[in-house]
């Protein structure tokens, strides 16, 4: 591969693998449990995101894995695996999109629940609430 | 620095190391790629292959393929994860009054007419997209939780501009739970059919089984009136359409409650107690 | 031929849209208050996503495309929504800024709008 080819490589590769870090610190280090859950969502589409280009092909014309004929011959068959991408880490992404909005829809009514209870989503307000209600 | 703070720095650092070093020993193959895996390429190769018909799916979108047919499972434990959470949701929210408007009349309910009569045009064409984008899940990308996805912006639109109780007198938490599990039954009819074809025909079977292969002989209907269907996949996209966009909207219709109709209840039930 | 004509009209529709996004940028970034502004977002939205979409849509039934009519159908499904929904987002926009009374109505002759609340508020009182 080309220099400028393995240094775009490179590059996204980074920013992904980052990207995935920095929602990591998210998750653990802020205390607000809406960034907490914000940084959950760019966690799972970091991954998403991970996944496309595991997939993807470095050739010029690549093409979705969609068949255009309905009725293809060999050779049709044989042109379409030249030029499309792998269909797995879309399939893949499809279930993990679907998964996470589950997950993230049942933490947005917990965190409102918890909010509705003790006033406020910052999670050291919430320990120094609970621990007044045990005295 | 406490032992929690230790803790994260760990699982933090350490997720770092491994997925660089799973990224720089190829343990997911050259980054961008240029040949095809071995998987990759079988799914290709058999999604809608008329000259070798044993392990095809009639549906030339190798993605719905993998999707609903050769990991039909993955999908149906993934379906389950999401009615799940929306079990967990209504179960959250369970204790509440049903909200009583202050007011009868619809103008004072909402924005202005013009955004009123533009949410129900936009409305037709919202549902028509959406369904769209279910129906043609096994020909073009798309599919029952796209479409459910994108049907699900009309209850917001509607909450927001004809505010929650004008919504309120044309559905209910109740009868979204009916439409949401006569979506889950048709998947799960469509599951089971392949079994009933093959104790009619004497044939073997597999569950979520959609053409026939070399030691099954049991196929649904791969066109019909020389339209390609792809089998079960029609039938899964549109019960999946149904369940996701009822699913959606019952769970806005949960979030979008006044907190009046909690708060007394809070209250009596003296969870609030610090 | 037509296919030629279909594509040059698209490419000049695109071009207009560039135009107009790039105004409506000058605009958010230049204007003085927040009514004028949302006028210069509307451009953005009418002109800048509307004439493209409906450019990519002639220009795709312009190519040798297989299924063109289904780009270019659901490309003016698309053009319509933005169509209907972009000026009501900013008439919903403008109206509660208005009610919020948190922006200056400049530059203005008279505002009936106000006036009508005052009496309502006044009727209630």
């Amino acid at each position: 591969m080309p220099l400028i080819e393995t240094f775009l490589a490179a590059y996204i590769m980074l920013t992904s693998v980052a990207t995935l870090i920095i929602s990591l610190y998210g998750v653990f280090y802020k205390p607000h449990l809406t960034k907490k859950i914000i940084s959950i969502t760019i966690f799972g589409d970091a991954v998403n995101i991970f996944s496309a280009i595991v997939g993807f092909r470095y050739i010029y014309p690549v093409a979705p894995p969609i068949l255009l004929t309905e009725n293809p011959t060999a050779q049709d068959l044989t042109n379409f695996l030249e030029v499309a991408v792998d269909p797995v880490p879309q399939a893949l992404v499809l279930t993990a999109i679907v998964i996470g909005m589950a997950v993230v829809s049942f933490m947005v009514f917990l965190a409102l629940n918890v909010f509705r209870i003790y006033h406020t989503l910052d999670t050291r307000k919430i320990a120094e609430q609970r621990k007044r209600s045990e005295e | 620095m406490n032992t929690k703070t230790v803790i994260s720095l760990l699982v933090i650092i350490s997720s770092l190391l491994a997925i660089s070093y799973a990224i720089a020993d190829q343990a997911t193959g050259v980054i961008p790629q240029t040949g095809l895996r071995n998987l990759a390429s079988f799914y290709l190769e058999n999604t809608l292959n008329p000259s070798n018909k044993s392990y095809w799916t009639a549906s030339p979108e190798a993605t719905s393929a993998i999707v609903w047919d050769y990991r039909g499972f993955d999908t149906f434990f993934e379906t389950s994860v999401f009615y799940l959470a929306i079990v967990g949701c209504t179960l959250v929210f369970e204790l509440y009054e049903p909200p009583k408007s202050k007011t009868t009349k619809q103008t004072e309910l909402g924005l202005t007419i013009i955004v009123k009569v533009i949410t129900k045009i936009v409305g037709i064409l919202i549902v028509c997209v959406s369904a769209s984008i279910a129906l043609h899940g096994q020909l073009t990308p798309g599919g029952g939780f796209q479409g459910g996805a994108a049907l699900a912006v009309l209850p917001i639109l509607f909450i927001i501009t004809m505010s929650r109780f004008a919504l309120d007198r044309k559905v209910n938490d109740t009868s979204m739970i009916i439409i949401r599990a006569l979506g889950l039954c048709g998947i799960g009819i469509t599951v089971i059919l392949p079994l009933f074809l093959g104790f009619i025909t004497n044939n073997n079977a597999y569950i979520i089984q959609n053409q026939m292969k070399p030691d099954a002989l049991v196929s649904l209907p791969s066109t019909i009136a020389d339209k390609m269907m792809g089998g079960s996949l029609w039938m899964l996209n549109v019960s999946e359409y149904i369940a996701v966009g009822a699913g959606f909207t019952l769970a806005f219709l949960l979030l979008s409650l006044p907190e009046r109709s909690f708060k007394k209840i809070l209250e009596e039930e003296k969870y609030a107690t610090y | 031929m037509i296919d030629l004509i279909l594509t040059i009209i698209g490419e000049i529709l695109i071009a207009v849209g560039v135009f107009c996004s790039l105004v409506a940028s000058i605009g958010m970034l230049r204007f003085p208050n927040f009514f004028v502004r949302l006028h210069a977002a509307t451009v953005g939205s009418m002109g800048g996503s509307f004439l493209p979409i409906i450019g990519a849509g002639l220009i795709a039934l312009g190519s040798d495309f297989p299924d063109k009519w289904m780009f270019f159908g659901g490309l003016i499904v698309a053009a319509i929504i933005v169509m209907l929904v972009s000026p009501a987002g900013s008439h919903a926009l403008a109206r509660a800024t208005h009610r919020a009374r948190v922006a200056p109505v400049e530059p203005k002759v008279t505002d009936h709008l106000k006036e009508d609340e005052d009496e309502k508020e006044g009727e209630k009182d």
